[in-house]
């Protein structure tokens, strides 16, 4: 079946898709990038999400949109909160609060690079990463229960980071409803040793330089200039939140033959918002995005110590500030107008990014002129963008954005191609030294298994939710 | 006769395992498993009993595996030997053998275990079963 072009970077697709569809899907993106949805089966995905009862106007899909277990990666899904909306943990995705925080510095290129092998093999010491790897932050129960609770606030408590650092995440670096207790004793198990540590896969600490500039007035609002060094951190809620996931996927599949709800794929599973599952997740959700933000605000602290130890010179002094800290995958509740009425509503961003337009209440007053900053991480060896929020996305996509380049090829293909340490070797004669906790897993994350970020982005651009700011190119990597 | 092998997914991993009988099948999907994240190192080790229950033989394959993947995460234990005693539509009951660690994991760390393409059948006289892990 094709899929209709509503707008040069818009394309439906329509009811009865697959069987069981409420609304249509929306595909966000270019011709080339969509025909790869196409073929890749994340359109169908998209599909299914469209069967969730509640879902409101269209099923979204990014255009980094990649197949994923359930619902695709880079969906967005609105549910009605005032009505029969429901929410589906897979919507929101293992890493709970997975997201990336971009921190500027007033050193530019030329006075750093010198120093970058310094700084990589700093990085490599103080940044816990890997399978198993222990954060940085030793937490006991009551830690654990703060970081749930408090999100940044807990660390900053016990002296890490800046009092300005807060106001630069979203929700000011808390989840206010966030609920500890509802959160396992296995996964606080899981989630206690890691505070303050990278993960794997496809996160990472990058130090990057800002090598284009596009919006001179949002750039300059956020502190950034050509030239400039800043640090790049892409990780989420580590063990927390994936047994937090685990946990209440079960539950909902469990409670599914109860409520006669049917899905496509069993990784839907969903609730009615007014169900007290639903409640329940909610509350161990935000604890866990809570989680991740410290986590990041943890890993942050180690590459502000890291450059003063290399330069001599306390961080504040080299301006190590947050621009801002986003989430990829969550699900917030979030008032929009549909058909004429406020309505609140719970939208589901799996891989997709908040986008809040100019002048919109929850954004830093730093930001009210431009936009919500937009942190959009590009692959190992690949720039990185950061855009502003439109207020267009509003009555577009829920104000959200892409979050990445999306795999564009498995990972068993990626690492056929090239062995980890040619890669290495290729990032290093480009100029990119890259220090990798396992070598022969790092073609897993080569460039050439993701999509093209910059089309990406420039499709976000093309469809109205997002404008590019500025363009970072990666000069010093560490991976799990 | 039993076995198990990765298939292709294009942000994850699959795992496709088969026996003779649903206790084969379940030990050739906890060995798949652990050939992702390398934590199978076949030694003497110290038997820790494990029992799941699930609404259905699928969401019982899930919870086993994810009980293995906790242990392997909370207790930096690798795991030497495994077995599977019962399997049925809504139990699994068996043990696995750990020791300590002696240094990092080197397989790929997996988050969780999906009901996405899940799968638990039986043809002629095999069961097989597919699922994918979250990498």
């Amino acid at each position: 079946m094709e899929l209709d072009q509503v707008g040069p970077f818009e394309w439906e697709i329509p009811v009865g898709y697959v069987s069981g569809m409420r609304v249509p899907g929306r595909v966000f993106g270019s011709r080339s990038l969509v025909s790869k949805a196409l073929q890749d089966r994340a359109v169908e995905q998209v599909a299914n999400v469209a069967t969730l009862p509640g879902i409101v106007r269209a099923s979204l899909a990014m255009p980094d949109i990649h197949w994923g277990y359930g619902f695709p990666i880079g969906g967005v899904a609105a549910t009605d909160a005032d009505g029969d909306g429901t929410i589906s943990p897979g919507g929101v995705g293992f890493d709970i609060g997975c997201g990336v925080r971009l921190v500027r510095s007033d050193l530019d290129w030329n006075e750093t690079k010198p120093r970058i092998r310094d700084l990589v093999n700093m990085l490599s010491e103080r940044v816990p990463r890997g399978v198993g790897g222990k954060g940085r932050m030793k937490l006991d129960a009551g830690g654990v229960d703060a970081t749930l609770r408090e999100g940044v606030l807990a660390p900053m408590a016990a002296g890490v980071g800046w009092e300005e650092d807060a106001e630069f995440c979203e929700d000011s670096g808390r989840l206010p409803d966030a609920k500890p207790d509802l959160v396992s004793d296995r996964a606080k198990e899981r989630g206690a040793p890691q505070l303050g540590s990278l993960g794997a896969g496809n996160h990472f600490l990058e130090i990057q330089v800002v090598d284009q500039i596009r919006d001179r007035e949002a750039a300059d609002a956020m502190d950034l200039f050509d030239g400039q060094v800043c640090v790049m951190i892409h990780s989420g809620s580590r063990g927390i939140g994936h047994q937090t996931c685990q946990d209440y996927v079960r539950d909902f599949d469990r409670l599914m033959p109860e409520l006669g709800i049917e899905v496509p794929d069993r990784q839907l599973a969903c609730a009615p918002l007014t169900h007290e599952l639903a409640q329940r997740y909610l509350g161990a959700m935000d604890a866990a995005g809570n989680f991740a933000r410290a986590n990041r605000h943890v890993l942050m602290d180690a590459a502000r110590e890291s450059f003063a130890d290399v330069f001599g010179r306390p961080s504040r002094d080299m301006g190590m500030f947050v621009v801002y800290d986003i989430s990829h995958n969550l699900a917030k509740l979030e008032e929009y107008e549909v058909d004429g009425a406020r309505r609140q509503l719970c939208v589901h961003r799996k891989g997709a990014t908040r986008a809040f337009g100019p002048g919109h209440p929850e954004i830093p007053d730093r930001y009210s002129k431009i936009g919500q900053p937009v942190i959009i991480p590009g692959s190992m060896g690949t720039a990185s963008f950061v855009l502003v929020g439109t207020k267009e996305a509003e009555h577009r996509s829920f104000s959200s954005t892409c979050h990445g380049a999306g795999r564009a090829m498995s990972r068993t293909q990626a690492k056929k191609q090239m062995s980890g340490q040619d890669l290495k070797r290729q990032l290093a004669d480009q100029g990119i030294l890259v220090s990798a906790g396992q070598a022969k897993l790092l073609s897993e994350e080569a460039p050439y298994a993701y999509k093209d970020v910059s089309e990406v982005v420039e499709s976000c651009e093309g469809a109205g939710l997002t404008k590019v700011v500025a363009r970072l190119r990666p000069v010093g990597v560490i991976k799990g | 006769m039993g076995g198990f092998e990765a298939f292709e997914h294009t942000a994850d991993v699959g795992i496709r395992a088969w026996g003779a009988s649903l206790e084969e099948c379940f030990e050739q999907a906890t060995r798949g498993l652990l050939d992702i994240t390398g934590a199978s190192v076949p030694d003497e080790g110290t038997r820790m009993d494990i029992a799941v229950g699930g609404r259905d033989l699928a969401s019982v394959l899930v919870d086993w595996l994810s009980e293995v993947l906790y242990v392997q995460d909370t207790r930096d234990v690798v795991i030497t030997e495994l077995h599977v005693d019962h399997v049925d539509q809504h139990r699994a009951r068996g043990w696995i053998a750990v020791k300590p660690r002696e240094g990092p994991l080197t397989g790929t760390a997996v988050k969780a275990v999906t009901y996405h393409g899940l799968s638990v059948e039986q043809h002629d006289d095999t069961w097989t079963a597919e699922l994918v892990v979250d990498v």
